[in-house]
């Protein structure tokens, strides 16, 4: 799946498709993003470090800090976006979900079956999950003191699961871009800022040739590392009596990290099909991500983590935001003025903390 | 740090005197933006003059968000309205003055100085690479003969019917080779009264044999073949009865996910560049605990099987066998996650021909 929560915010703010009736022309104003890795290295190792020294009761409060660091530190004209969520309703969801988590994950070793039953019964949960975890995330994000909202119901979210789901499996996983569409649409099509919706005029058919290419570069891939393997063994078998398990294992870990590639091609594509074009009242944004450099990015983060053994987790998340944000141009008509909505009462945090610590499949970007 | 964006709009300028600095109101109706230049009041209050806008906020109704980096900062009024301002010095002058100084900054402080960054790398390599160690297998060791007998002997429940329904068939060994290795059993059995033992026979693609929690002893036809003698059969079993007594399942369960837990907490925001980066550690942990409980097995079948008068060598044959059956099915999936979880067969051997 293609959905990260993370995508589905990183602040947007304007509206008006490209083809709207245009009175004037539209002012280009590049977003910008000004963290720095040496400065949040350091939140971040103190946040890690009061995690595991609170047995993970501070990782509410990390959580918010790092969504405020990256938040604050994406600029739209001359004002940031904000992360308003209260982390003591972070630790309360991340309490209970914990609590549901582990006693899933103790029903692993408990009893075969009961813990099939919990994971079915989590999965059915997903687009509930989906649902909650956006309203949270919306109404904790903020734009110059006016909250973003999420309307979308757990009910169509369902609805949307149910009619991508059925098209997946009639077509046994041919049809998974229009899951993907179906998701997408929920996501941005029930986000507002302010009074104003979201709006875009993506097709399924958009998705298709994103599926279809990212699938052609997968086999591009796959292919010659295959026949590369393949072939070793052969030649390792027809030389001596047997092939040793670890070259088997080896030749698998060496080529694992090939598959970046298609990664990246399919994370660039996925992202401008969701921010190009999207329209905010009578702004619109535009999203340039691409497949090489965000290959040779990922590249380099992988290869600096694993180096590093984690310490540059900071730096390569500071990368990657700053790729992501900067690629991104707002086209803005007039002023960026509109009014804050009706806010409903706060919102629990389950449904995040679910996503967060679930790890639902709802992330990936 | 931020630059002009072209919209003729001015950026709230540093400047540090404690009487006033340059901030953006935002009144929380609309996402207007009003330049502002907040005016300290001595202890009691702000004063927020604009064009078209002149507020004054008593200092009770305001909140100041802590210090994070260089971020722009929020003072946040009772009505929802609230200032932004990058001038982090004079808010946190200002915080100082009103006596929330403290408070605000303290985490601040330990974020922004590079000695508490190292020194929290120092201790965290010490809380992982201690707690890998020592730390997490001494906490499931303790917790798992904490929790009652009972609850031990429940775990694993439905993994035999689970495991019959897709990878086992009934044994086609004849009932008088199962009566015999049965009796044999027994007779190891009988010495540990407190655990639940019964031994029962399975058909499956592999020569193998577990031990359920519960005291489930399950044994392959496949291995039982490979055996040219019963004691070869009992010095398997004798490692089996081993992962029962201490207790293996539970501390594995502890151990894997407390170091889950651990990991995640430091690793866990990478998973978004690449969730393999997690599964290795996770993994290497996981065999790491799996192999030193292989060789407490071990150590308490060379004890048992001296004890019960049953040569240990017997042990090295049947595990030689093994290799060697196992090492010609190489190829198997299966197989390489077999012998991920075993220790490398020589080492282990020493011990039973000495």
């Amino acid at each position: 799946m293609t959905i990260s929560l993370a995508d589905a915010y990183p602040p947007v703010t304007v509206v008006v498709g490209p083809k709207a009736p245009v009175q004037a022309p539209a002012e280009e104003v590049p977003l910008r993003f000004t963290g720095q890795a040496g400065e949040y290295f350091r939140i971040w190792i103190i946040n890690v470090l009061l995690t595991v020294l609170t047995l993970g009761i501070y990782s509410a409060w990390a959580k918010v800090k790092n969504k405020q660091y990256f938040y604050r530190n994406t600029w739209l004209r001359d004002s940031s976006f904000e992360y308003v969520a209260n982390p003591l309703a972070v630790l309360k969801g991340r309490l209970v979900i914990g609590a549901v988590l582990g006693l899933v994950a103790a029903a692993q070793y408990y009893n075969a079956y009961l813990y099939a039953g919990a994971v079915v019964g989590l999965l059915v949960l997903m687009p509930w999950v989906l649902a909650k975890a956006l309203a949270f995330n919306a109404r904790n994000s903020a734009y110059r003191n006016v909250r973003f909202s999420f309307m979308g119901s757990p009910g169509e979210a369902y609805g949307r699961y149910l009619k991508g789901g059925l098209v997946y499996a009639v077509t046994c996983g041919l049809g998974m871009p229009y899951l993907q569409f179906q998701i997408t649409d929920y996501v941005v099509t029930n986000h507002t800022y302010g009074l104003e919706r979201f709006r875009w005029s993506r097709t399924w058919n958009d998705f298709l040739r994103v599926f279809l290419l990212s699938l052609g570069v997968s086999f591009a891939i796959l292919v010659p590392v295959v026949i590369v393997i393949a072939g070793v063994v052969g030649l390792a078998k027809q030389g001596g009596s047997q092939v040793d398990p670890r070259l088997i294992t080896g030749a698998v870990f060496a080529v694992y990290p090939l598959f970046i590639i298609p990664y990246a091609y399919s994370r660039a594509k996925t992202a401008n099909l969701m921010y190009d074009g999207l329209c905010i009242g009578p702004h619109w944004l535009r999203s340039r991500q691409e497949f090489l450099p965000l290959l040779k990015l990922l590249a380099g983060n992988l290869v600096g983590i694993v180096l590093s053994l984690g310490l540059l987790v900071p730096w390569a998340k500071i990368r990657l935001a700053r790729y992501r944000v900067e690629c991104l141009t707002a086209f803005i008509q007039g002023s960026l003025e509109t009014h804050a909505n009706e806010l409903s009462g706060a919102q629990a945090a389950y449904g995040d903390a679910m996503s967060d610590l679930g790890d639902m499949g709802i992330d990936l970007g | 740090m931020v630059a002009s964006s072209g919209a003729g709009e001015a950026e709230p300028k540093a400047k540090t005197s404690l009487g006033s600095f340059r901030a953006h109101y935002y009144d929380g109706i609309s996402s207007k933006t009003h330049d502002v230049e907040v005016q300290v009041e001595g202890n009691q209050a702000l004063l927020i003059v604009g064009e078209g806008l002149a507020r004054r906020v008593n200092q009770d109704e305001i909140r100041i968000s802590p210090r994070l980096g260089n971020t722009a900062r929020s003072i946040v009024f009772i009505d929802g309205a609230k200032c932004e301002t990058l001038d982090n010095a004079a808010v946190d002058a200002l915080a100082e003055s009103w006596g929330r100084g403290r408070r605000l900054s303290f985490l601040h402080r330990i974020e922004s100085n590079r000695r508490p960054a190292v020194f929290a790398v120092f201790i965290l390599a010490a809380v992982i690479a201690g707690g890998f160690r020592w730390g997490v297998p001494m906490l499931a060791t303790r917790v798992a003969y904490w929790v009652p007998k009972a609850a031990v002997y429940d775990l694993g429940q439905g993994t035999l019917e689970m495991l019959d329904a897709t990878l086992f068939k009934p044994s086609k060994l004849s009932d008088e080779v199962q009566d015999r290795l049965r009796v044999a059993f027994g007779r190891m059995a009988i010495k540990y009264p407190d655990l639940p033992l019964s031994l029962t026979f399975r058909s499956a693609h592999m020569p193998n044999a577990f031990a359920l929690p519960n005291g489930v002893v399950v044994v392959t036809d496949e291995l039982v073949e490979l055996a040219e003698k019963d004691d070869e059969v009992m010095a398997v079993l004798a490692h089996e009865i081993g992962h029962v007594h201490h207790r293996h399942a539970i501390r594995m369960a502890l151990e894997s996910s407390t170091m889950a837990l651990l990991i995640g907490a430091y690793l866990g925001d990478a998973t978004q560049i690449s969730s393999a980066i997690a599964v290795v550690p996770t993994i290497y942990a996981q065999s790491t605990f799996s192999q030193a409980h292989e060789t407490e097995a071990d150590e308490f079948a060379l004890a048992f099987l001296k004890q019960a008068g049953i040569s240990p060598r017997n042990f090295v044959t049947i595990l030689e066998k093994l290799t060697r059956e196992i090492g010609g099915k190489a190829n198997e999936k299966g197989m390489l996650r077999y012998l991920a979880s075993h220790p490398p067969t020589e080492e282990r051997l020493r011990q039973f021909r000495e």
